[in-house]
């Protein structure tokens, strides 16, 4: 099962999660990715690692959104991945 | 509060930069400005920004979906980590049109506060009046819980059922605004105007402002940055203002020859006039923090 949150607008990410996974495998696309990957990967997994979630991938379409705006869009998907009945 | 700025709650460049443009207070938008869809995402949204450090000494507060709608239970349980945190401090209930429905958000609300240690009564709530009943229903709606602070006008509702062109003259809403701004003076609430739809229309928003602040309104709701410096003017006690507020407190009540009745630059001074001094040297020390 997939689900989205957010959007490609300036200062958000649009993310995607898909349920359907053996293994955490996180795939970012941003325009600051040379400087802040390491950073945005971290900021991912810290998410996941809170939510206990062991197997999932996730993949973002950044446009410079902060921590913050990541945090809430990815916990924002779990939920709704939740809400309808994902294996997360 | 002069100018309080409504922001979408689900975008989070105007959430990042609302703090700079200088309005008095910033309303973060989970009810209109969110389609249903998003209004989860919307919430996670506001939790995660509001605990940044730029909103530090900021006046936010949420607008909430009406306690018709099956999302105002949501809107609370997910705002209730920045409550409790006193990151929003208010909350402006959409469609509010009985007392019960503020009686309804109080209870909630008194059981946030005991959870968590808060001052019982320290989240206020601002009573959204936008229909023809709720604007018959002021007066009741002021009086329904200690807790609210303020009644706002909204006027899309009610010009729609009315039939009435805002646009068409100055004095189109003298009615319920007049209305509202007398039930909420009985309680000794706080009265907020709507916001101007037409943001491109500066000199309009001026007469309005002007306007409504006449009629006896202390602030507007704005929708756009560009109307914030007209409407903070507009609703600035003056320097002239302060000045007469300082000489009636000057004088007082009893004139020298002790005849209770005492005068400032021709006018009487009574125990109302006293009141009004008092509360326009209030709001003028409210505008230089």
């Amino acid at each position: 099962m997939k689900v989205t949150s957010g959007s490609t607008e300036k200062m958000d990410a649009l993310v995607e999660l898909d349920d359907d996974a053996s293994s955490i495998t996180i795939d970012i696309h941003s325009p600051v990715s040379s400087l802040y990957r390491e950073a945005q990967l971290r900021c991912v997994q810290e998410v996941l690692e809170q939510e206990g979630v062991d197997a999932l991938a996730v993949t973002i379409e950044d446009n410079h959104a902060i921590d913050a705006v990541l945090r809430a869009r990815i916990r924002s998907a779990l939920s709704e991945l939740g809400t309808k009945g994902g294996s997360v | 509060m002069r100018s309080v700025l409504y922001v979408p709650a689900n975008s989070p460049s105007k959430i990042l930069n609302a703090p700079v443009y200088g309005s008095d207070s910033i309303i973060f938008d989970l009810e209109d400005a969110v389609q249903p869809e998003k209004k989860n995402e919307a919430r996670f949204l506001l939790q995660e920004l509001l605990v940044l450090d730029q909103y530090d000494g900021v006046h936010c507060a949420v607008r909430i979906s009406d306690v018709r709608s099956p999302f105002w239970r949501e809107d609370l349980r997910m705002l209730t980590p920045l409550l409790e945190a006193s990151r929003v401090r208010t909350l402006r209930v959409a469609k509010v049109e009985s007392e019960h429905d503020l009686i309804l958000i109080d209870r909630e609300l008194g059981s946030i506060e005991r959870n968590s240690a808060l001052e019982e009564g320290s989240i206020t709530l601002q009573a959204l009046l936008e229909t023809p009943l709720a604007i018959e229903e002021a007066y009741r709606i002021s009086g329904a819980c200690a807790r609210t602070e303020a009644l706002v006008f909204g006027s899309e509702d009610y010009c729609s059922a009315t039939g009435i062109d805002r646009y068409g003259s100055p004095f189109a809403l003298d009615y319920p605004r007049s209305r509202l701004v007398a039930a909420a003076a009985a309680y000794g609430r706080e009265a907020y105007d709507t916001a101007y739809g037409a943001f491109r229309d500066i000199e309009g928003l001026e007469q309005e402002s002007v306007r409504a602040r006449a009629l006896g309104f202390i602030g507007k709701s704005v929708i756009h940055p560009s109307q914030i410096d007209v409407v903070n003017t507009v609703f600035s006690v003056t320097e002239k203002e302060a000045e007469w507020a300082r000489q009636v407190l000057g004088a007082g009540l009893v004139d020298e020859r002790g005849t209770g009745v005492t005068q400032v630059e021709g006018m009487m001074i009574d125990t109302p006039v006293i009141s009004r001094a008092q509360r326009i040297l209030a709001r003028a020390e409210k505008q230089k923090r």
